[in-house]
């Protein structure tokens, strides 16, 4: 019963939200507090259970990608829509798929599950699998040190009921990875050679106080090499290119992180050209280098949360076609990290808005980047933009915080933020 | 001459933009046509000769303790170079092992460069705010503080800012107190704001270059058209941190 009222008020409080095209989180939260087992009623009886994937980076994309690969094998996936990792996100994209009895037609969940929530989420709805991606320097106001994080993880791997799927060219999960003593832990190995072309592709935090690990995971994907945008990877003794969603080693990674969890959830059934071509034609995640149209200009958005992603953001942008438009607010509530970043292939800023954009304009003196326009005012600044783009004949590129493209993405108009539509 | 910058531990305590401060320091000097260079040590080898200045920056705290014992016994030559005058500029957890003594959570008790004249006990509670403040010349500064450390100034150690908002040299909450935040005693200044404090508080960055120029005999004045660009930036960013934090 509570399930029921849980999913009509949900669905209700969707339809309203949807209207005024914002928050995607308050249906889930709402249904959570009618019915708090309502991710386990829903999601718990699936046939593959439920992968949740987490690490500091690359957790949509590989979510993303896992739903790609399990979907091209026949398999029907219910996810949550990018950026919803919280149990209220997840409670959302649970409330926007199940029936109005509460029936959820699916054969296995792709979770993308935020580090500190996989705690949290874990003794409500076990994991079948755990997939990480990596541990980085990310969001130090609220987790503190890297070294944090770890802990959250090593909590969320040890909750898996089958298994766990690491990257095991991050020296932070090998450790963790070890230490799982009585799981079937597999990893993903990366080259040496395409780790010496991409080192920003695979940016761990840093690792003090421990001795050298000595890799005794057993492989499942290889990532042998990344040239634009393609990867060559190996499964067991077969090589096989793949079309990456965009360039750089970190999306071959998490291409492989899903090769590797569809292969031990289907083993010898798993048809790799059929995942490949699956991803081959899979559209990015938004803020990954989505092309905005509005008012008859282009403005591709990038986003950058935390110094890994900045930095391979900068490295995979193509050039720019004409200045680049910043925003950034108190999202990021410690923007310290954008001096870690070399800035030498932004060459000119047109725009800077958000209530960082004084903070963003002394960095930028610092290195020496011309800025003509600090707006932190949102609204003006994307009109000022549009009216330089149209002047100049120029598609745009937005470098932005994850807030500031919602509230952007929302002043152009797109109102279904769930599903970047 | 060239102006030289020692960079203590840049990869086990630079976690969070504490380049930025260094980037500060040489182009601010550059800009008004001073040479200066950046040279690193991280424990492989022993401290150069002719330092004009040393800076350390924060990280996590097991980055902190594999910086002390990689310093080894270079401490000797660092607690010399502190004694002879040669400004040091320390932030967080490098100004805690620079400082007499680090109390862990386990009681066990650490010991420090004993360079800055304070000693620090590790605490449970987690300061993470962004802060805002006054220095002694009545400058707004601004930062943000993530620590979890009671720090204490020997007696009648001056701190560096008076703070109105956020978390100082104690990383509980406060209750209408006035938290005194860093400190400053003659050639030796330090603050817990992590990450990029200079840059956005230029004040505390020429006060450091005046301690460098009078100790290593040149004169630095910052006049430069691209000093006072970055610096009316950074002047706004103070303000709409401190003005969002007083609403």
């Amino acid at each position: 019963m509570r399930l029921f009222l849980a999913v009509l008020i949900g669905k209700a409080i969707r339809v309203v939200a949807k209207l005024r095209g914002g928050g995607s989180a308050l249906p889930g939260r709402i249904a959570l507090m009618i019915e708090p087992k309502l991710i386990q009623k829903t999601l718990g009886s699936l046939a593959h259970g439920a992968i949740f994937v987490s690490g500091s980076n690359g957790k949509s994309t590989t979510t993303a990608l896992i739903t790609g690969t399990l979907a091209s094998q026949g398999l029907e996936v219910f996810s949550n829509p990018s950026g919803g990792n919280m149990p209220q996100g997840i409670g959302s994209a649970v409330i926007g798929q199940v029936s109005w009895r509460g029936n959820l037609s699916a054969d296995v969940a792709v979770l993308e599950v935020d580090e500190a929530y996989g705690q949290v989420l874990s003794p409500f709805i076990a994991p079948s699998w755990v997939v990480l991606t990596n541990i980085q320097i990310d969001q130090l106001n609220r987790f503190f040190e890297p070294d944090r994080v770890y802990s959250m993880l090593h909590s969320a791997a040890a909750a898996a009921t089958h298994g766990v799927v690491i990257n095991g060219s991050d020296a932070n999960l090998v450790d963790l990875a070890l230490e799982l003593v009585d799981k079937q832990v597999v990893q993903v190995s990366v080259s040496e050679k395409a780790l010496s072309k991409w080192p920003v592709g695979a940016l761990a935090a840093p690792r003090f106080g421990k001795g050298e690990a000595v890799n005794s995971i057993p492989v499942a994907v290889q990532v042998l090499d990344e040239v634009d945008g393609v990867a060559l990877l190996a499964l067991g003794d077969d090589t096989f290119q793949v079309q990456l969603p965009g360039k750089g080693l970190h999306f071959a990674i998490d291409t492989a992180l899903a090769f590797a969890v569809a292969k031990q959830i289907l083993d010898e059934s798993f048809d790799v050209s059929a995942a490949s071509s699956a991803i081959a034609g899979q559209e990015t995640v938004y803020g990954r280098g989505e092309i905005a149209k509005y008012l008859g200009v282009e403005i591709q958005i990038l986003m950058m949360k935390n110094p890994a992603s900045l930095r391979a953001t900068l490295v995979a942008m193509e050039n720019p076609e004409t200045e680049i438009w910043i925003a950034m607010d108190e999202g990021t509530p410690d923007p310290s990290w954008i001096y870690d970043i070399d800035l030498s292939r932004i060459s000119a800023v047109r725009t800077i808005s958000g209530s960082r954009a004084w903070h963003w304009a002394t960095r930028l003196s610092y290195a020496g980047i011309p800025v003509s326009n600090v707006q932190p005012d949102s609204k003006k600044a994307l009109s000022e933009y549009v009216r330089f783009l149209k002047e100049n004949g120029k598609r745009g590129t937005l470098l932005t915080n994850y807030e500031q493209m919602m509230a952007i993405r929302k002043l152009m108009g797109y109102l279904d933020l769930e599903s970047g539509k | 001459m060239t102006v030289t910058f020692l960079h203590l531990f840049p990869q086990q305590l630079g976690l969070n933009g504490e380049t930025g401060n260094l980037d500060c320091l040489v182009k601010r000097l550059q800009w008004s046509g001073i040479e200066a260079r950046v040279v690193v040590f991280d424990g492989s080898s022993s401290i150069p000769e002719n330092i004009d200045a040393v800076f350390i920056g924060s990280g996590t705290l097991a980055g902190a303790l594999e910086a002390l014992e990689r310093l080894g016994d270079q401490q000797g030559r660092l607690r010399e170079l502190a004694s002879e005058g040669v400004p040091f500029f320390a932030l967080g957890l490098g100004w805690e092992i620079l400082g007499e003594s680090i109390q862990l959570l386990d009681g066990k008790l650490i010991t420090g460069s004993g360079i800055f004249p304070s000693r620090s006990v590790r605490t449970k509670e987690r300061a993470s705010a962004e802060c805002f403040g006054f220095d002694d010349f009545d400058n707004l500064t601004t930062g943000y503080a993530n620590h979890s450390a009671e720090i204490e100034l020997f007696e009648g150690v001056h701190p560096l800012i008076q703070l109105k908002a956020g978390f100082g040299n104690s990383s509980m909450s406060f209750a209408g107190l006035r938290p005194s935040e860093g400190l400053i005693a003659g050639n030796l200044m330090a603050s817990r704001l992590n990450g990029p404090l200079l840059p956005l508080n230029p004040h505390l960055a020429d006060q450091f270059l005046d301690l460098v120029s009078k100790k290593s005999r040149f004169s630095y004045r910052q006049e430069s058209k691209e000093a006072e660009k970055a610096d009316s930036y950074a002047t706004r960013a103070r303000i709409e941190l401190s003005q969002r934090l007083a609403r």
